[in-house]
């Protein structure tokens, strides 16, 4: 069960690194959260920590409804449908993806931890997105990978308290609202979101 | 106790732009609290000063004399600033810059920036650190995009962009670096206090991997080259009073919470090299921030690039790891924190009469602005660390350090980029302050005079930092050091 779910985590966060549309990248965003969402829900149940539960329904709840909503409206409201350009194009960003899920794997082969592993290729994957791609929205997605990363490494590695792992979940939600409402006014001021336009700023 | 007492200000001075409508009202009370804070920051500092940690909450915070410098910074720093605000903010909104409900957000946003500051020097979970890095993060991110323009929302982008990847990296590593203690009793592993006495984890080289992460992750943040590219822009574009407490404490505080895990990595067997990441992350830095300042045409960016150097020579010398030179490292960032945030502060005031931060705008300074011309002057001999000032022995003892340890190569590259530095300061103050273009009349401004009072308290501390130097500082500073050369 738990193979099968980091599977469907893999294989979306493939298809996010080549996709153009952004509503497909939030498709493949939402179906990731909902994964490690139930994960995190079926360790709960293995061990019985109401820790898990907790944390597996607050991924739910902010990143499979919350966050996704947010990333439809402003789409809808900015009116975006697509990257133009791409820095690294969608070939090539696959490429690199299989290369750093290989990476991941590999150096860890030893390792029993799929989580850990898992983990490593989604930092990368969102690493690649925040920096392959124009669109400011895109780049917040990729920060969201990014964080879906630190949920599994978490879930595998630490056993901390409560309050700390709500304070982490809690201030990733709060970090890609900031970069929401940020989104809006770049929109205003530069009637785009695509980052091309930032280069007033030089020596 | 005082923790209580702490967090009741705090919460009433964040809440305080919420439901009054009054901006004056908050002003004061953000002035009043920052002074209570420091006064209780001053007790805290006595009870401290026998050696004895203190800790409350079942551990949760931890005060040790590490944490006291960090403390005084922060609460003086922020009293300077918070003075500083009240003018600030009353100027921009009587000339229609900002609204009165943006005035409210910055007071709101800088009251919550300054809770997570002082969270970070008061706590001792490793991972509540980590939380209260990412909240200055959260709160700064509006900060310097408080202009709403195109250059500040580029800058705010970029930084919460490159921050959130470093500080996200940062979280890696702790992580990493609790697990290789998984041996251990768990209620205790977060516990910063129990980690620095425990040198025997699981694996070490798991805990070399995982201070590498955190020493690249969190030095995003402490603005260490290569990875200071957000720094220049950020406090560039951001509002001075912001630029101040972001350059003078910020950055010393995310230092502290890297010498906190190298505390404790230092005391494993085996790992002794990681000082290395610190004088090499140094040199880079002061290489980079020496030749970036000869070519700047932005007062606030040189100032800018002046922070990543200190950041340097405070990293380099806390690497060198002798005992003079950790001294060193530690008298410069309390240095550092005063004299930047005077520079920045003073360029905020020369900023809000001349609007442009061009340095080929601004001539003549001393007939226009003279009090701040003097300030700008002081300022420029205190940060480049001219005698006197503490600036100057504080770089002496990292230079006694590299020499001592036998790192001549070091000690080279230190003295040329610190002339380098000299230089081009040299080079733009001495135009903005005394050049004169032929036939242009040099007015005295109105604006010199109105916010004159920060940059002397800044100056203040200063020399009262240079008189004290024998007696009480140097004890507290000692104390500082027995923590991390021990």
């Amino acid at each position: 069960m738990i193979e099968a779910l980091l599977t469907i985590i893999l294989i979306s966060s493939i298809f996010m690194s080549g996709f153009r549309r952004i509503k497909l990248i939030t498709a493949g965003f939402i179906f990731q959260s909902a994964a490690i969402g139930l994960i995190v829900l079926k360790l709960g149940y293995e061990t019985g920590k109401v820790d898990y539960y907790i944390l597996g329904i607050l991924t739910i709840v902010t990143k499979v409804i919350i966050i996704p909503l947010i990333i439809n409206k402003s789409v809808k409201k900015l009116k975006i449908n697509r990257e133009m350009e791409l820095i690294v194009n969608g070939f090539v960003s696959y490429i690199i993806t299989g290369i750093g899920i290989m990476i991941a794997f590999g150096i860890l082969n030893k390792s029993q931890d799929n989580f850990l592993k898992t983990g490593i290729a989604l930092f990368i994957i969102g690493v690649l997105l925040m920096v392959a791609r124009k669109k400011a929205i895109t780049q917040m997605i990729g920060f969201l990978i990014f964080e879906n990363g630190i949920v599994l490494f978490e879930t595998s590695l630490s056993k901390m308290s409560l309050v700390i792992e709500a304070g982490i979940v809690f201030e990733g939600l709060m970090l890609a609202l900031i970069m929401g409402i940020m989104i809006f006014h770049i929109n205003r001021t530069f009637d785009s979101i695509n980052t091309d336009f930032f280069e007033n700023l030089k020596e | 106790m005082y923790i209580i007492v702490l967090g009741i200000l705090f919460l009433i001075m964040i809440l305080t732009p919420l439901i009054f409508k009054n901006l004056k009202l908050t002003g004061f009370v953000t002035i009043f609290g920052a002074t209570l804070v420091l006064g209780i920051v001053f007790k805290i500092i006595t009870l401290v000063s026998g050696g004895s940690p203190l800790s409350y909450f079942n551990e949760f915070f931890y005060i040790d004399s590490l944490s006291v410098v960090q403390l005084l910074i922060i609460a003086s720093i922020n009293i300077i600033v918070s003075i500083y605000s009240y003018q600030y903010i009353g100027n921009e909104i009587k000339e229609k810059i900002i609204s009165l409900k943006r005035g409210k957000f910055y007071y709101f946003l800088f009251n919550f920036f300054v809770f997570f500051m002082m969270f970070i020097a008061l706590t001792n979970n490793i991972v509540a650190m980590w939380i209260g890095l990412e909240g200055t993060t959260l709160t700064t991110a509006f900060l310097i995009g408080f202009n709403i323009n195109k250059n500040s929302l580029e800058s705010a982008w970029k930084y919460i962009i490159i921050c959130s990847i470093g500080i996200g990296i940062g979280l890696i590593g702790i992580l990493i670096f609790v697990n290789a203690y998984s041996n251990q009793d768990a209620s205790e592993i977060l516990k910063w206090s129990h980690l620095a006495k425990n040198s025997n984890p699981q694996s070490t080289y798991s805990i070399k991997i995982a201070f590498t992460l955190i020493f690249v992750g969190i030095g995003t943040k402490a603005g260490l080259a290569p990875m200071h590219t957000w720094l220049p822009d950020a406090h560039s574009e951001a509002p001075s009073p912001v630029s101040a407490m972001m350059s003078g404490v910020l950055l010393n505080l995310a230092l502290y919470v890297i010498l906190r895990f190298y505390i404790i990595t230092k005391h494993i067997p085996g790992l002794q090299n990681t000082k290395w990441l610190f004088i090499i992350f140094g040199c880079v830095s002061l290489i980079i921030s020496s030749f970036s300042i000869l070519r700047q045409l932005n007062y606030k960016r040189m100032l800018a690039f002046s922070s990543v150097e200190n950041m340097g020579i405070i990293a380099l010398g806390l690497g060198v790891g002798s005992k003079v030179a950790v001294f060193g490292a530690l008298l410069h960032s309390l240095v550092h924190a005063f004299g930047k945030s005077m520079l920045f502060l003073t360029a905020g005031n020369i900023l809000s009469a001349y609007k442009t931060k061009r340095i080929d705008k601004i001539n003549s300074l001393i007939k226009t602005m003279p009090m701040n011309a003097v300030f700008l002057i002081l300022g420029m001999l205190v940060i480049t660390g001219a005698p006197p000032f503490p600036a100057f022995f504080s770089e002496y003892y990292i230079i006694v350090g590299t020499v001592e340890t036998g790192n001549y190569f070091i000690t080279a590259l230190y003295s040329f980029c610190l002339l380098l530095v000299f230089a081009g300061f040299l080079r733009v103050f001495i135009k903005i302050v005394f050049n004169t273009e032929p036939g242009v009349k040099y007015a005295k401004m109105e604006e010199d005079k109105e916010n004159i009072l920060p940059l002397a308290l800044c100056f203040v501390s200063i020399i009262i930092m240079n008189l004290l130097m024998n007696g009480y500082l140097s004890s507290m500073i000692n104390n500082a050091v027995s923590i991390i050369c021990d």
